[in-house]
């Protein structure tokens, strides 16, 4: 695989872990990640391989970490993994991390304060409401 | 069957330990609170930067830790992500530039080849950098790395050797009889070993608090945030000359310091804070605004792109900023393989080896530099 060869295509599962054949084709035309491309299969690899936890999964396959952050797959990862594990799921108990929606960075630097270099308020900005 | 060595931790460190004893041919056990890579190696960059040591012990081994990157997929038997791709360090200000030129001349001294150049020549380099730079260094050899894969692979090729990974099992203290460490206490019981390595990153003081030995290592919260994937628009890692500055003294909390990569998947990483919120892992927002805002002057090239997350670390800080490894005087049976601060990544493949060289070959093999008795650690 080249260097950002595949636009926004995860690495996938472990080489061993990738599905080959015909029944292999067809169950990875189910995605679960659409953003990075992880099918259901590659889920249940990483589970296989140790992956306890969402945490567990994305680390292994790159779910969640696409442009939507795991807001649709994340639930349905869960699902699969409390059907598969039960009682050995690991409770997530990871921090909530920002921002909800794709903002962008010269947005963010604008609510940096104080501001780095902070220009003198002319006469007509000093008027504004 | 007892293991010959019990490594604690699953993050890059403790797996490159796992591998390289393994590889030896010990009997080796690993056991995860979590699972691979939750701590700091979960939430990191991937720089393998030479640039940004300081010559002598630190510098050497980051280059003998790079040595080892170059062929570590192949031993590894799989890829890691490895690329020397090259790395600039920027310099904003003449003030700045003459430092980073002093530093420049001590890193050739030390070894390295490393280059000075203009910021217009940083500019043509990568051309989302600032105009008006005052200058930069420019380090061919330098690299980077994809963190997650190479803690995946260390654990796969570990796991081929014959190491046990134990995942989602918590160590509640070490078991220690008189003043040998004979194994470590679980939820599940004792397990008993030869021996013990702590490769716990932040968590490992935790660890060797109640029998005793206090660790000079602290959490150090390191911030970064991800934009959307791009197509390839930068080539190298760049960062911020005083990055390097701002790693010392620690404890002591810095404004952000703008570093920066592309990863394979296209998202940019940028970069990052140094604060000292004990463990907390959260983000915090004048963290984040203050990276974007270093980001947006330096490099207004990505000011448009979308920030998609941000993601907090702790990295394990120690007082000379290099790691310790070794025995832990005054107990048998304890050794430690932490202390990594932000350099991890990079050091990790060196580590396992000094740990591999530690253990086979006694007391005079372990690197008097890094050694945790260096600091007066030792059973009170």
């Amino acid at each position: 695989m080249g260097r950002h060869g595949r636009g926004c295509r995860g690495m996938g599962g472990s080489p061993e872990g990738r599905a080959t054949g015909e029944a292999a084709r067809a169950t990875r035309s189910r995605l679960l990640c659409r953003c990075r491309e992880v099918s259901e299969e590659e889920v249940l690899q990483a589970i296989r391989e140790g992956a306890r936890s969402l945490r567990g999964v994305k680390v292994r396959t790159r779910a969640m970490t696409g442009l939507r952050q795991g807001q649709t797959c994340g639930p349905l990862i869960e699902a699969l993994l409390r059907r598969e594990l039960g009682a050995d799921l690991l409770p997530h108990d990871r921090p909530e991390r920002g921002p909800v929606r794709p903002l962008p960075v010269h947005v963010l630097a604008s609510a940096h304060t104080p501001p780095l270099r902070r220009a003198p308020l002319s006469g007509t900005e000093r008027g504004r409401g | 069957m007892k293991p010959d060595v019990l490594v604690v931790g699953g993050g890059l460190i403790g797996c490159a330990c796992a591998y390289a004893l393994a590889k030896r041919g010990l009997r080796v056990t690993l056991i995860e609170r979590e699972d691979l890579g939750s701590g700091a190696s979960g939430a990191c960059d991937g720089h393998v930067c030479c640039q940004s040591k300081a010559p002598g012990p630190h510098l050497d081994l980051a280059l003998r830790s790079l040595d080892l990157y170059r062929t570590l997929d192949e031993q590894l038997g799989e890829p890691t992500g490895f690329r020397q791709c090259g790395s600039w360090l920027v310099a904003e200000t003449p003030a700045e530039l003459t430092s980073l030129a002093a530093a420049t001349e001590r890193l050739r001294a030390g070894g390295l080849a490393v280059e000075l150049h203009s910021g217009s020549d940083a500019r043509t380099a990568e051309p989302i950098l600032a105009e008006g730079l005052a200058g930069g260094s420019f380090c061919a050899t330098d690299g980077q790395t994809d963190p997650w894969r190479t803690t995946l692979a260390f654990h796969r090729a570990a796991k081929r050797l014959g190491a046990e990974f134990r995942l989602g099992e918590p160590v509640r203290s070490l078991w220690a009889e008189g003043d040998r460490v004979r194994g470590v206490e679980t939820p599940a019981g004792r397990l008993e070993a030869g021996a013990v390595l702590l490769a716990a990153g932040a968590w490992t003081a935790g660890l060797c608090e109640p029998l005793g030995v206090p660790l000079p290592v602290v959490p150090r919260r390191g911030e970064i945030l991800v934009t959307e994937p791009m197509p390839p628009m930068l080539s190298l890692i760049v960062l911020h000359a005083p990055y390097v500055a701002s790693k010392q003294p620690p404890t002591q909390d810095r404004p952000a310091t703008f570093v920066l990569e592309q990863i394979e998947e296209g998202n940019l990483l940028i970069g990052s804070t140094r604060s000292y919120p004990g463990c907390d892992t959260r983000n915090s927002l004048p963290g984040i605004t203050a990276i974007a805002a270093e980001a947006r002057r330096l490099a207004p090239g990505i000011g448009t792109l979308s920030v998609i997350r941000s993601f907090s670390g702790l990295r394990p800080a120690s007082p000379d900023g290099l790691p310790l490894l070794g025995p832990v005087p005054g107990l048998t049976g304890l050794f430690l393989a932490t202390g990594h601060e932000g350099d991890g990544i990079a050091l990790a493949p060196v580590t396992g080896e000094i740990v591999d060289e530690g253990f086979v070959g006694g007391e005079k093999a372990w690197l008097g530099e890094l050694l945790p008795g260096r600091f007066g650690v030792a059973r009170n």
